[in-house]
Parts: structure tokens; C-alpha cells; sequence
């Protein structure tokens, strides 16, 4: 039996090494087909994650009390400081207050004298961070709202601050915020006041680039980064954060949002206006009405 | 899978202990407001784990169960998917083939054998997204992601030996030098 006993371990190892030769195809295949189709990968994950997030309640949760119970703690210890700093700040945004109200009336009183009709208002859903990744391949957050909440692949993440990302993958009860820093960002925006178009890229470090300036001589360091709206994906005007000089001279973003302090975000839901993608086809004759679009 | 005869229902639950654990490791690197993106990149927590037990207890962590381990956190934590976990179980391997000359380098040896394979594992990762054309992090941040890697696997291992009872056991299929010994 001793001889059966060996070709049994023989045969196991040969066994064992057919089936890793199989695995490491199919990791090939999973891999090469996560490059190709990615969205389909991204289903099997937030199916994946709606299945795993119930436990992160008692998981998780604990955790990140902890967590945020020893920051909280080292705050704490710095409370004196703390306090002057806010009582400054408070001074200064007190003058701004003033200001905008300011502002705001007589934003009003214009828009009544021109009959302005605004688009219509955005409206939100916050949801909780339920967990974060941050390796240097994904930078994302879960949120624990999805689409029963009528949450959309693409919507805007906001914080009380700033843009922190759009939703890349919708579960039922979950959802995937990616974060301006991740790899795989990319955010059309506008430098104000100069109006340039630019596109906000992430390369996993803190300050995305900003990439596609036309003239950097009229960018300057502090000039603010809101986003253009351009593509229809995300809404205009919101705040991205300031531009920096990095020391290698190319421009970077100093991100308004608060990455140390992620609990509630806000997930807007933006309906783009209609498109007008063609003529009107009432006032153009029908013979022309063909031609019109190869002119173009 | 009767793969080691002497062990039987120990090995079982010694298995289920590492899925335990490596499920563990990866909902620890998913707790928010831990490390954040300012700071210093979460540690491949699952890589230590993996390298420190199959070291010690081979026979417990099958090769079937570290892949399904590393495909959980390929797409929980959102590395390359199904890339991190094939280069996982091959760490692995390498690790169970080797497992004699690393237990007997001591655990520096150990420690430097495990830096080194990470950093291999994150070459390998990132040659492969720039042979499929994808965005390539940027250097410095996975250098940083290695050295912090590398940092907490002593770590890893303390509580594999105190929490987990993971005690080395060599067989002694192989005489040892009276030299090799002190």
C-alpha cells in the first residue's frame, strides 16, 4: 500500500499543480477582461460589496469609532490653538457674510429685472461613508446610499466644501464614490476668473494635476477651480479647490474638500438640459433638411 | 483534499481560521477615516498575513483558498482584478517552497524575503497595467505603499504567533547542521 500511498501523493501534486496552471489562466482571462469591460467588473463588484455591507455594521463600524475617538482625542489636545484659530477665522467670515447678503440682494433684484429663469434647482441624497479604500490602485469611498435612493452612475459627490468625486458604481443599498485623487479621475473644470477650460486628473497623489491649460502664463497660484459642466456628466460651478505651483512647475489642485474628515456626502442628482443636436426641423424645406447635417 | 494525512480536522480549522482572518484583514483596510489619502497609503494587510502563515503552517493554507482570499480583496479594495490574487498564491508558493531557507535565515531573513517578493508583486502589478495601457499610479505613492507594507509584517507576524498559536514547524526530514543551530 505504501507504493499506492506515494503515486496518490504523486498524483496529487500533479493534480495540484494542473489546477494552478488552470488558476493562473483564469486570472489572465479575469484580468484582461477587467481591462476590456470594466463596467461589467464593476457590477460584480458593488454586488459583491451589497452582499458583504450588512456586516459592516459590526465590523467595520467599530473600527472606525475607534478610529475617529483617538483623532477626536488629538484634537482635543490641541484646543487652545484650535480656539484662537477659529475666533480669527470667525472675524474674517463674518466681513464675507456681510458681503454676500450684500450680494445676494442685489442678485435679486437683477434677476427681477431681467426675467432670468433659472435651470432647475439641484436636489441631493446624503449618505454615510460607510468604508474607504486607499491604495495606490483605487482611491474610493462606499457610501450607504444606492439606488433605491435614486442614486445614478456619474453623479457629483459633494462635502460641505467641495467636489470629492462622482459615483462609479450603483448597488441597491450601496454605492462607490471615486475620489479626485484616484488614478482614474478625470474632471473638466474651469480656472476662474481667467475662464480656462482644464481637465482635473488624478495620479493617486494629493494634489491632482491639472492638465490641458492652454495659457498657463494667466493662471496664477490661488486661482479657483470649479467644475465646467462640460460633457453633461457633472453639474457646472461647483467648487473643485485652488490652483498650486508644484515644484516641478506643472499646475496642481489643492482640494477644497476634506479628505481627513469624509462622514456624510452629499450625492447630487443632475438632470442635463435637453440636447439640441440637430435643426429645427419645422422651419427648414425637406430637401435641404437632409443635406443640413453633412454641412456641418 | 486530504492534502496532509497527519493533520486532518486540525488543519481544517486551522484553514478556516486563516479565511477568518484574511476576511479580517481586508474589512480592516476598509474602515474610513483610518488612513486617508493625505497620509500614508492603507498596508497590503492580506500580503502579511499570507506570507506569515504559509511560512509556518503550509499545509493549513491551500492554494484554492488563498486565491478566492486575494480575489475578495481584488475587488473589495480595488486592485488589479484577478492580477493581485494570481500574484498572491504565487508569492505563496514561492514562500512554501522556500519556507525551510527563509525559517532557518532567522527572522530578519524572513523579513527581507518578504519586502523583497512585495516589491516584485507591485513591479509585476504595474507592468502589467502599463503592457494593457491603463493609468499608472504615481512612484512615490507606491513606494510608500511598500515601505509601509513592509513596516507592519513583523507585526502581522507577532499576532499570528500570539492571537493565531502560529508556531513554525519544520519537519525533520532534514538533518541540521550542529552549526545551524545556535
Amino acid at each position: 500500500m505504501a507504493l499506492g500511498n506515494m503515486s496518490d501523493g504523486g498524483l496529487w501534486q500533479t493534480t495540484r499543480r494542473v489546477l494552478l496552471g488552470l488558476m493562473i489562466l483564469a486570472a489572465l482571462a479575469l484580468f484582461a477582461f477587467w481591462r476590456a469591460d470594466s463596467p461589467r467588473i464593476e457590477r460584480l463588484r458593488m454586488q459583491l460589496t451589497d452582499m458583504i455591507a450588512p456586516s459592516f455594521d459590526w465590523t467595520v463600524r467599530p473600527f472606525a469609532g475607534l478610529v475617529r475617538m483617538v483623532e477626536d482625542f488629538e484634537s482635543y489636545t490641541r484646543v487652545y490653538e484650535q480656539n484662537r484659530e477659529l475666533r480669527r477665522e470667525l472675524q474674517r467670515l463674518r466681513g464675507w457674510r456681510e458681503v454676500a447678503a450684500q450680494l445676494e440682494q442685489r442678485n435679486a433684484r437683477l434677476r427681477a429685472l431681467n426675467n432670468v429663469r433659472l435651470s432647475p434647482r439641484l436636489g441631493f441624497v446624503t449618505g454615510e461613508v460607510m468604508a474607504d479604500t486607499n491604495s495606490p490602485f483605487l482611491q474610493s469611498g462606499l457610501l450607504n446610499v444606492g439606488q433605491v435612493d435614486g442614486v445614478v452612475d456619474g453623479s457629483a459627490v459633494v462635502d460641505d466644501l467641495g467636489l470629492v468625486g462622482r459615483i462609479s458604481g450603483v448597488g441597491a443599498q450601496t454605492s462607490r464614490v471615486i475620489f479626485l485623487t484616484d488614478l482614474n479621475s478625470r474632471v473638466p473644470a474651469q480656472v476662474r476668473p481667467s475662464g480656462l477650460r482644464a481637465i482635473v486628473s488624478g495620479d493617486t497623489s494629493v494634489a491632482p494635476r491639472l492638465d490641458f491649460v492652454d495659457a498657463i502664463d494667466s493662471v496664477s497660484a490661488g486661482d479657483r477651480i470649479v467644475t465646467s459642466g462640460d460633457g453633461g456628466v457633472l453639474p457646472p460651478d461647483l467648487l473643485i479647490g485652488q490652483v498650486v505651483f508644484a515644484p516641478d512647475g506643472r499646475l496642481r489642485v489643492r482640494i477644497a474638500a476634506d479628505y481627513r474628515r469624509l462622514e456624510y456626502l452629499r450625492v447630487l442628482k443632475f438632470g442635463p438640459d435637453a440636447p439640441l443636436d440637430g435643426p429645427g426641423e419645422l422651419i427648414v424645406p425637406r430637401d435641404r433638411s437632409a443635406a443640413a447635417p453633412v454641412e456641418n | 483534499m486530504a492534502e496532509s494525512p497527519t493533520s486532518g480536522a486540525g488543519a481544517v480549522l486551522r484553514a478556516f481560521l486563516l479565511a477568518g482572518a484574511g476576511l479580517g484583514a481586508i474589512l480592516v483596510a476598509l474602515v474610513p477615516g483610518g488612513p486617508v489619502p493625505q497620509s500614508w497609503a492603507m498596508p497590503d494587510l492580506l500580503y502579511c498575513l499570507v506570507v506569515a502563515w504559509v511560512v509556518r503552517r503550509p499545509e493549513t493554507a491551500p492554494f484554492w483558498l488563498i486565491f478566492l482570499l486575494g480575489l475578495t480583496a481584488d475587488l473589495m479594495i480595488g486592485r488589479p482584478v484577478g492580477l493581485g490574487a494570481i500574484l498572491l498564491v504565487l508569492a505563496a508558493e514561492v514562500f512554501r517552497s522556500q519556507r525551510r531557507t527563509v525559517l532557518e535565515g532567522g527572522a530578519v531573513a524572513e523579513w527581507i524575503a518578504a519586502g523583497t517578493v512585495f516589491a516584485l508583486i507591485l513591479g509585476a502589478q504595474v507592468l502589467m497595467l502599463w503592457i494593457t495601457f491603463a493609468n499608472l499610479p504615481a512612484l512615490g505613492e507606491l513606494l510608500r505603499y511598500g515601505i509601509v507594507t513592509v513596516a507592519v509584517y513583523p507585526i502581522v507576524v507577532l499576532v499570528c504567533h500570539g492571537l493565531f498559536r502560529l508556531r513554525p514547524h519544520l519537519p525533520a526530514a532534514r538533518v541540521v547542521m550542529p552549526g545551524g543551530r545556535s
